[in-house]
C-alpha cells in the first residue's frame, strides 16, 4: 500500500494499492472518474464502464461519496501531467466514512501527521549527515537544576523522590558533545518540552532537530537553514504555505528589546530569513559567550520553521546553532495540525481543509 | 510610563501565581497591561512568545455621583442582585439524617481533577482560521454549558465581543467571588473559613475554561478571581481572621491541584484601598452614596420599597449562626424570613437585633457596590478583561456552572459518589432535608467538609469496599485478588479435586484457566470479586464476594478450600469475618448459593444463619439459594 503523496515518486506503470475515501465520482460514457482522497492528498482513479448494454463491472454503491475503499491499479500520467491510477485490477470496499470529521478520520489524520513528521525528521537528518554533522542520541530526562529560560515540564516517579525535568532543548548536550569529542559539527533529533508559548499550533511537546557547528560563517549558516528547509518542503510537497490559525492571531515579528530585523530573501520563494542583531549573554557551564545574531527562517505566511544563532566565545571561536521545528513545516499542508495543550498522547489534530 | 514589567515565563511553581506576585509589586493606581512579545531564550537557543505583564498608572473619575445617579443605580442593583419573591415557607425538615460520615483523602481531589479534565477533552474543538473566527469561537465556547453558560449568548453581543477583544493576546477573565462560606445558619452547617467541594469544583471549572480556550485560542487565558471576602466581611458580620483562613485553604486546594498556572486570587479590597489616595477617594464616594441612599429611603417610596427588599435579602445573607445559636432551626428560619408580627414574642429581641444588623449591612453593601460601579474600578484596574460573573447579567459572562446557588452560599452535593466536578453542584443545606439518608464526606487529614451525597444504597456499590484489592489478612490467612501468574498455584491446588469446582468434577488446567479469566474479568467489571487465599505462602483456596444478580443488587459470598484445608473451621471463621465486614460497611443482604449435593456447604450456610429462599439454576446446575439478612444476623 502507498500514500497518494508517494505516487509522484513512482515509475509509470507501477502497480500500487491506495486506501482512501471517495471524495467525488463522475460518470463518462465509457469510464468512471473517481477522486480518491487519502490522508496525504488526492488522486484521480479512472475505471472502465460496462460495454453497451452490459452492467458496470462495479457495484453502484462502491463509489458513493464518503465510501472508504482500497484501489489497486497502475500509475499513469494524466492530461495535466499529474499522476493518475488506471488499469484498475481490484477495488475493495472497506466501509463508509459518514462524516469527514468523524473520529475515524481524525485518527487517520493523526497518524498521517506522525508519518509526515517522521519524514521531515528523516529529510533533515539525511541532509545534515551529508553536511558532515555527526548525529548522536540526546536524553530527554534531565537531573539538572532549574536554569533560567523556557519553563520546563517535570516528570514524577511516584515513590522516588524529587521530579526530574524534561529537557526544554538538547542544545547544551550538543555543545557537550562537541566540547568532549573535539568534532566540529553535531546534531540530534529530540523533543523540546515546555509549557511556554512558541507557536499557535504548538503543544507542550515540540519535536526539534538541533545542530551546532564550530566552523560556519554567518552566510553559510543562513544558506544552510534555507537549503535544508527547501529540502523538507520538497519532501512534504508543499508548494506554497496555506493560511492557518497562526495568521489570524499573528505573533509579533520583532524581538523584545532589540532593533527591527533585516529581511533577507532566498532563492526559494517559499521561505525568507529575518536577521536580528543582538547581544545576548550565554552563561554556559564551562564558559560564557555572547549571541550576536539570531536568524529566523519563516515561510511566506510568517511562520517560523527554523532558527539559527551565532554566538562568539572570545574573539576566535564562533558557534552556530541550528534549530528546526519539523512540526511547523506541516502547517504548510492544506490539512494541518491544530493546537492541543494538554493531550500529550496526540501530537496534533488536523483541521479539515473544507473549513478554511 | 511603564512602571513595572514582567516577562513570562516567571514560574508556575511558586505558591503565588505570576499575576499575584506582579500585583504585590505595586501599591497604587496601576492597571494590569498585557501584550504578547517575541523573546529569545539563550539557554534553549529558541525563540518564544511570552506575555509581557506590566502595571501602568491610570486616573479615576474626578467627580462624585449625583443623587439621581444613585437612585437609578440602586434600583438596578437591587433588581439584579436580590429577588423580590423570597419564599418564606420553611421546608418540613431543615436538616437531614446523616447515615454515615466518611473520610476521604485529599488525594481524591487529584482523581476528581483528572476525570474532570479527561471527560472534557473528549470534546475536541478546532482553532479558528482568522482573528474574527478565533474570537467567534471563544464566544461560542463561553456560551457552551460545558465551560460557560447558554445564557451568555443572550447577555452579550457577539460582534461587540469580537470588536472589543484581541485574538493576538492572551485573554484575561476577571471574576469577583469566593468571599467566605455563607454564615446563614440554615444554608451552611459549618464555619466561614471552611470551603468545600463546591468552591473546589468552581476552581476546577475556571481552570477547565482556560484549558478549553487553548483549543480554540492559541494564547489561552488567565483567570483572576477578585476575592471579595475582606471587603464585605465586616458588613456581613464575619471576622477577618476567618476570611484569611478561608482564602488560605482555598489557595492550598488550588496549589495542591496544581492550578496556579490558570487561576489567580487578588483581593477586591486592594482595588478599593489603592483608590483611596485619589480625589475623590473611594471612601468619599461610599460616603456620598450612603448619604444619598439615606435621603432617598426617607423620601422616595420606590427606593424605600427596594431598600426593604434589600434588607430582607441581607437578613438571609448576614451572619446568623452566632446570633441564632441555641434556637431551633424552624424558629431561626422564621426569624430570618418572617415579619416581626409573625414571630413569637419571645424572639422579638433577636428579630430586632438581626433586622438592625441587616438594615445597617444593606446600606453599607449597596454603597460599596455603587462605589465600585461609579468608579468602574474593575475595568480601570483590568482594562480589556472579559468580565466573568457567577450571577448571569447583561455584559458579563456567567462562569459558575449550572445551578442557581453560588459555591459559597451552600454545600457541595452529589447525587451519587462524584467522579468529576460535573457531578457536583451547590445547594442550600436546608434542602437536604428532602433526602432520605445521607452520607457526609469530609477530608480525613483535615476534617474539613468535602461534600454530601446519598448514602450508597446498593449492596453492589458497597461490596467493592469489603476486601481490599491489594491484600488483607485475617488470622494467618492472607487474601488478595488473583493475578494471571497464580494459574500454576491454582492448578497445583485444584487439579483432580472434584470438590474445588462448582461442577463437582476434577479441575483440569483448561477449566482453571477459564475460572481465572472469569475472576479477573469480574474484578475489572465490578471492582471486586472472589480472592485467592494463602496460608504460609501456599494457595489454599478462594474466598470473597461476587455479583449474583446485578439487576436485583444481589451479592453472593463464595468460598472454596483445597481438600487439605477443609474440616478445621477455616471456612466458618472466614465466612463469619467476611459477613461481619459486609454488615459493618452497611450492606443489607448477602446471598449464598449451594449445590444440594454439597452437605458441608449447606451445613456452613445454615450455621451462619442463612435462610433458604428457594431453588435456582447457577452456572448450569440446580442450587439452593440462601439469604443472609445482615441487619438481623447473629455472627
Amino acid at each position: 500500500m502507498v500514500y497518494v503523496l508517494d505516487i509522484g515518486k513512482l515509475e509509470l506503470g507501477s502497480e500500487v494499492t491506495v486506501t482512501g475515501y471517495v471524495a467525488h465520482c463522475r460518470k463518462h460514457r465509457d469510464s468512471l472518474s473517481v477522486w480518491l482522497r487519502d490522508i496525504t492528498g488526492g488522486i484521480l482513479v479512472r475505471l472502465p464502464r460496462g460495454q453497451s448494454g452490459e452492467d458496470d463491472p462495479w457495484p453502484k454503491s462502491l463509489f458513493s461519496v464518503g465510501e472508504r475503499i482500497a484501489v489497486t491499479g497502475s500509475v499513469d500520467e494524466g492530461r495535466d501531467g499529474g499522476r493518475i491510477l488506471h488499469q484498475v485490477s481490484g477495488v475493495q470496499q472497506l466501509g463508509r466514512v459518514h462524516n469527514k470529521l468523524s473520529e475515524l478520520d481524525a485518527e487517520m489524520r493523526e497518524q498521517a501527521s506522525r508519518m509526515l513528521l517522521s519524514r521531515a525528521f528523516a529529510s533533515l537528518s539525511t541532509a545534515l549527515h551529508k553536511l558532515r554533522f555527526t548525529e548522536f542520541y540526546s536524553r530527554v530526562l534531565s537531573l539538572g537544576s532549574q536554569e533560567p529560560g523556557l519553563e520546563p515540564l517535570k516528570a514524577i516517579y511516584p515513590g522516588f523522590g524529587s521530579p526530574v525535568r524534561l529537557v526544554t532543548s538538547p542544545s547544551a548536550q550538543v555543545m557537550d558533545y562537541l566540547g568532549t569529542t573535539g568534532e566540529k559539527r553535531a546534531f540530534t533529533k529530540s523533543i523540546s518540552f515546555s509549557t511556554t508559548f512558541r507557536f499557535p499550533n504548538g503543544s507542550a511537546e515540540i519535536p526539534v532537530v538541533v545542530g551546532k557547528a564550530l566552523d560556519l560563517e554567518a552566510d553559510e549558516l543562513q544558506a544552510l537553514l534555507s537549503r535544508l528547509s527547501t529540502r523538507v518542503l520538497d519532501t512534504l510537497e508543499i508548494d506554497a504555505p496555506t493560511v492557518s490559525s497562526g495568521d489570524g492571531v499573528s505573533s509579533p515579528t520583532s524581538l523584545w528589546g532589540w532593533p527591527e530585523p533585516d529581511l533577507i530573501e532566498t532563492d526559494d520563494r517559499r521561505v525568507h530569513l529575518l536577521r536580528f542583531r543582538v547581544s545576548i549573554p550565554v552563561f554556559g557551564k564551562q564558559w560564557q559567550s555572547t549571541i550576536r545574531t539570531i536568524i529566523h527562517l519563516c515561510d511566506s505566511a510568517g511562520r517560523r520553521l527554523a532558527e539559527g544563532a551565532i554566538e562568539e566565545l572570545g574573539t576566535q571561536v564562533r558557534i552556530s546553532t541550528l534549530t528546526f521545528y519539523p512540526s511547523q513545516y506541516l502547517e504548510g499542508l492544506k490539512s494541518r495540525p491544530g493546537r492541543l495543550l494538554r493531550d500529550l498522547e496526540s501530537i496534533s489534530v488536523w483541521e479539515d481543509e473544507t473549513q478554511q | 510610563m511603564n512602571t513595572t514589567s514582567i516577562l513570562e515565563p516567571h514560574g508556575q511553581t511558586h505558591p503565588r501565581t505570576k499575576l499575584e506576585r506582579l500585583w504585590s509589586l505595586s501599591d497604587g493606581k496601576f492597571c494590569l497591561a498585557r501584550k504578547r512579545v517575541l523573546s529569545y531564550d539563550p539557554t534553549a537557543y529558541m525563540t518564544y512568545g511570552p506575555m509581557e505583564y506590566s502595571l501602568r498608572p491610570f486616573e479615576l473619575p474626578a467627580d462624585l455621583p449625583t443623587i439621581e445617579w444613585t437612585e437609578s443605580a440602586f434600583q438596578e442593583f437591587v433588581r439584579a442582585e436580590f429577588s423580590q419573591d423570597l419564599d418564606f415557607t420553611a421546608p418540613e425538615a431543615l436538616s437531614p439524617i446523616i447515615r454515615r460520615r466518611t473520610g476521604i483523602s485529599t488525594s481524591y481531589l487529584s482523581r476528581l481533577l483528572s476525570e474532570s479534565e479527561s471527560g472534557h477533552s473528549s470534546r475536541r474543538l478546532r482553532p479558528g482560521a482568522s482573528e474574527e473566527s478565533v474570537l467567534s469561537r471563544v464566544f461560542d465556547l463561553l456560551c457552551d454549558p460545558a465551560v460557560g453558560a447558554v445564557i451568555n449568548s443572550q447577555n452579550n453581543i457577539k460582534d461587540e465581543f469580537i470588536a472589543e477583544h484581541q485574538a493576538s493576546s492572551r485573554l484575561l477573565f476577571v471574576l469577583p467571588g469566593f468571599p467566605f462560606k455563607d454564615q446563614n445558619i440554615v444554608r451552611v452547617p459549618y464555619g466561614p473559613d471552611e470551603p468545600d467541594c463546591a468552591e473546589i469544583s468552581l476552581l476546577v471549572r475556571l481552570y477547565r475554561l482556560t484549558q478549553a480556550l487553548y483549543q480554540v485560542h492559541p494564547y489561552g487565558a488567565d483567570v483572576v478571581v477578585l476575592t471579595d471576602g475582606s471587603l464585605y466581611a465586616d458588613i456581613f458580620g464575619v471576622d477577618q481572621t476567618s476570611v484569611s483562613r478561608y482564602m488560605s485553604r482555598l489557595l492550598n486546594y488550588r496549589n495542591s491541584l496544581n492550578l496556579q498556572g490558570a487561576v489567580s486570587f487578588i483581593p477586591l479590597k486592594d482595588l478599593v484601598d489603592r483608590s483611596s489616595s485619589s480625589q475623590p477617594s473611594s471612601s468619599t464616594v461610599v460616603d456620598t452614596v450612603m448619604r444619598h441612599l439615606q435621603d432617598l429611603v426617607k423620601g422616595n417610596d420606590d427606593v424605600e420599597e427596594s431598600f426593604r427588599t434589600l434588607v430582607a435579602g441581607m437578613k438571609w445573607n448576614v451572619e446568623s449562626r452566632t446570633r441564632l445559636q441555641g434556637i431551633k432551626l424552624h424558629d431561626a428560619w422564621n426569624i430570618l424570613r418572617a415579619k416581626r408580627s409573625e414571630v413569637p414574642e419571645e424572639h422579638h429581641a433577636i428579630w430586632n437585633s438581626i433586622h438592625d444588623a441587616a438594615t445597617n449591612a444593606a446600606l453599607k453593601y449597596a454603597s460599596v457596590n455603587l462605589m465600585l460601579k461609579w468608579l468602574d474600578l474593575i475595568k480601570l484596574f483590568f482594562p480589556k478583561a472579559i468580565r466573568g460573573t457567577i450571577h448571569p447579567k447583561p455584559g458579563q459572562f456567567a462562569l459558575g456552572g449550572p445551578g442557581t446557588t453560588y459555591a459559597w452560599n451552600g454545600i457541595a452535593w452529589a447525587d451519587s459518589w462524584p467522579d468529576s466536578i460535573d457531578d457536583i453542584r451547590t445547594r442550600p443545606y436546608f434542602t437536604l432535608g428532602e433526602e432520605a439518608q445521607l452520607e457526609e464526606v469530609v477530608f480525613e487529614e483535615t476534617g474539613l467538609p468535602a461534600f454530601y451525597t446519598r448514602a450508597s444504597s446498593t449492596d453492589l456499590g458497597i461490596a467493592s469496599t469489603i476486601l481490599p484489592r491489594e491484600g488483607w489478612t485475617e488470622g494467618r490467612i492472607f487474601g488478595r485478588e488473583f493475578i494471571p501468574a497464580d494459574l500454576e498455584a491454582l492448578v497445583e491446588l485444584a487439579a483432580d479435586d472434584p470438590f474445588f469446582a462448582w461442577h463437582r468434577k476434577p479441575c483440569d488446567r483448561e477449566y482453571l484457566e477459564t475460572l481465572l479469566r472469569f475472576r479477573l474479568s469480574h474484578y475489572r467489571e465490578f471492582g471486586f470479586g472472589v480472592h485467592g487465599i494463602w496460608k504460609g505462602g501456599e494457595l489454599i483456596g478462594q474466598c470473597g464476594l461476587q455479583v449474583l444478580d446485578k439487576e436485583t443488587d444481589e451479592i453472593e459470598f463464595a468460598i472454596f478450600l483445597g481438600q487439605n484445608y477443609t474440616r478445621d473451621g477455616l471456612g466458618l471463621s472466614l465466612a463469619s469475618w467476611t459477613l461481619e465486614r459486609c454488615r459493618g460497611a452497611g450492606m443489607q443482604n448477602v446471598f449464598g448459593v449451594v449445590r444440594p449435593d454439597n452437605p458441608a456447604g449447606l451445613a456452613l450456610v445454615r450455621r451462619l444463619g442463612g435462610e433458604e429462599i428457594g431453588r435456582t439454576t447457577h452456572f448450569g446446575s440446580v442450587a439452593i439459594k440462601f439469604i443472609f439478612d445482615l441487619r438481623s444476623l447473629e455472627l
